[in-house]
């Protein structure tokens, strides 16, 4: 499972297993102070925090591999225009707005979702897994972007009323 | 900041989603399999989630989505208290599980370098599939293979490998194949401390001079080797010296071998790319350390043709 996750967003069995072995070290340094509520959903965090760190730094001056670069130009394209979210209060709305907006979606949307931008899968991969066709993944995610697009101009216009870029 | 890092912003910002969601998407965390006509149902994730009515769930686009809270609130007071008491008890049993695998999983690991042991790894069965770790659905793939020969090995993998003659101590030799594409031949003592060398297909165009059949490698670029792909040695532990050593073949030719450790004379990793392979020689923290020359005697002797 966490070679899963680590695979979704390196795509290279290498630094999987790197990411892998970085995962139950890190796993071993949080676990006193934090326990963990799922096992799972701990270690995947921190499995994908990780990768994603790996693959910014192998990536860092050249798009990469695998599904990552998809991944932001899409997440990119429903971005609204206006608003920077660069400073810690601006990431926490963001992140309250995602907490947000992930909820308000269906199950199967949210599942869309999340597979694809959590877990890196592709669309091919969701459509498999859930046993459906790659148009209805496609569809889904779009409508789900387009909400997230809502979602993110609604804190724009409350971080910055006039607008302002 | 543009539009590219708040990309990176948002999906790194998707990291907190919370747990139910999260564990609903990861049907191999305690979720049902997916039907083949139809989406997972989240039936069993948790307490919470078992409260939903699956065929619900079950529904493409269902516009009423089942709340994970929503149903304790009709349970009966005394039930309720029941339920928190098993729910306490089991997020002990999965802390403490979790702790177990967590030990298990750090004692493979020398130091605090992250290559596995091989004995500890060899114990795992030989299908691939190692026992569940912890009291929940917790099963790890183990991508380790053992061979009994030599040959077994290189058939397995794909590619011939040339290794030096096994000497006492370390005269107990294993052939393992990692992930389907790595290959290691180990070389232990009676209690399992030694050296191993690795041997991969280059990935396409990670390094400079992959198939290239000897000319010098950039490998002389030392700082990148954290993330550099022709470094299949899997110890990132961080060592005091780096370096690179220049072996001559026997052809003329030269290559650069990366070499890291607690000194110049006491080398721990060595790794090297050439003719469309990456090498590495890895001591065990407990094994003595290696010297630039038996380095390149190994290195020599794997490139022999």
């Amino acid at each position: 499972m966490i070679r899963g996750v680590a695979w979704g967003i390196l795509r290279s069995a290498r630094d999987t297993e790197e990411c892998e072995s970085d995962t139950y070290l890190k796993a071993w340094q949080a676990m006193p102070p934090t326990r963990p509520s799922n096992l799972g959903a701990f270690l995947s965090r921190i499995t994908r925090n990780l990768a994603l760190d790996r693959y910014e730094r192998k990536h860092a001056d050249k798009r990469g591999a695998g599904e990552v670069p998809a991944l932001i130009d899409e997440l990119a394209e429903c971005l609204p225009d206006a608003g920077a979210h660069d400073d810690f209060a601006g990431e926490m709305a963001v992140r309250e707005a995602l907490g947000g907006f992930i909820g308000s979606l269906g199950v199967e949307a949210r599942r869309f979702f999340l597979r694809r931008y959590w877990f890196g899968d592709t669309i091919a991969e969701i459509a498999a897994r859930y046993g459906c066709g790659e148009g209805k993944v496609k569809t889904s995610l779009m409508r789900s972007r387009r909400q997230l697009t809502a979602c993110l101009v609604d804190i724009d216009g409350a971080a910055d009323p006039e607008g302002r870029a | 900041m543009d539009k590219e890092e708040r990309a990176w912003q948002v999906l790194r910002a998707l990291g907190d989603v919370p747990d139910e969601y999260l564990l609903d998407a990861m049907d191999e965390w305690g979720g049902s399999r997916p039907a083949e006509s139809g989406p997972a149902t989240p039936a069993g994730l948790s307490p919470d989630a078992a409260a939903s009515p699956s065929a619900a769930a079950s529904r493409p686009a269902a516009p009423a989505e089942p709340s994970p809270v929503a149903s304790p609130s009709t349970k009966p007071a005394k039930k309720r208290g029941v339920l928190l008491t098993y729910r306490t008890a089991m997020r002990w049993v999965a802390i403490a599980a979790a702790c177990l695998l967590v030990v298990v999983v750090v004692r493979t690991l020398p130091g605090i370098g992250l290559r596995p042991v091989d004995g500890d790894l060899a114990a795992a069965p030989d299908d691939g599939v190692a026992a569940p770790e912890t009291g929940e659905d917790v099963t790890v793939v183990n991508p380790i293979q053992e061979f009994d020969s030599l040959d077994e090995l290189e058939d397995a993998a794909g590619f011939s490998i040339r290794i030096p003659a096994a000497e006492a101590p370390y005269d107990n030799v294993s052939y393992l194949l990692i992930d389907g594409e790595i290959a290691e031949v180990d070389y232990r003592d009676e209690a399992g401390v030694g050296y191993a060398l690795r041997k991969a297909a280059s990935q396409a165009g990670a390094s400079a001079d992959a198939g290239s059949g000897g000319s010098d490698s950039d490998g002389a670029d030392v700082d990148s080797a954290d993330y550099d792909d022709s470094d299949i040695s899997g110890d990132s532990t961080e060592y005091a010296y780096r370096g690179t050593v220049q072996a001559a073949l026997t052809d003329g030719s030269e290559i650069a071998v990366n070499v890291r450790g607690e000194a110049e004379d006491a080398l721990r990793v060595a790794t090297w790319t050439y003719g469309g392979y990456d090498y590495a020689i890895v001591a065990d923290a407990d094994a003595p350390a290696l010297t630039d020359a038996a380095v390149l005697d190994i290195a020599r002797s794997s490139l022999a043709s």
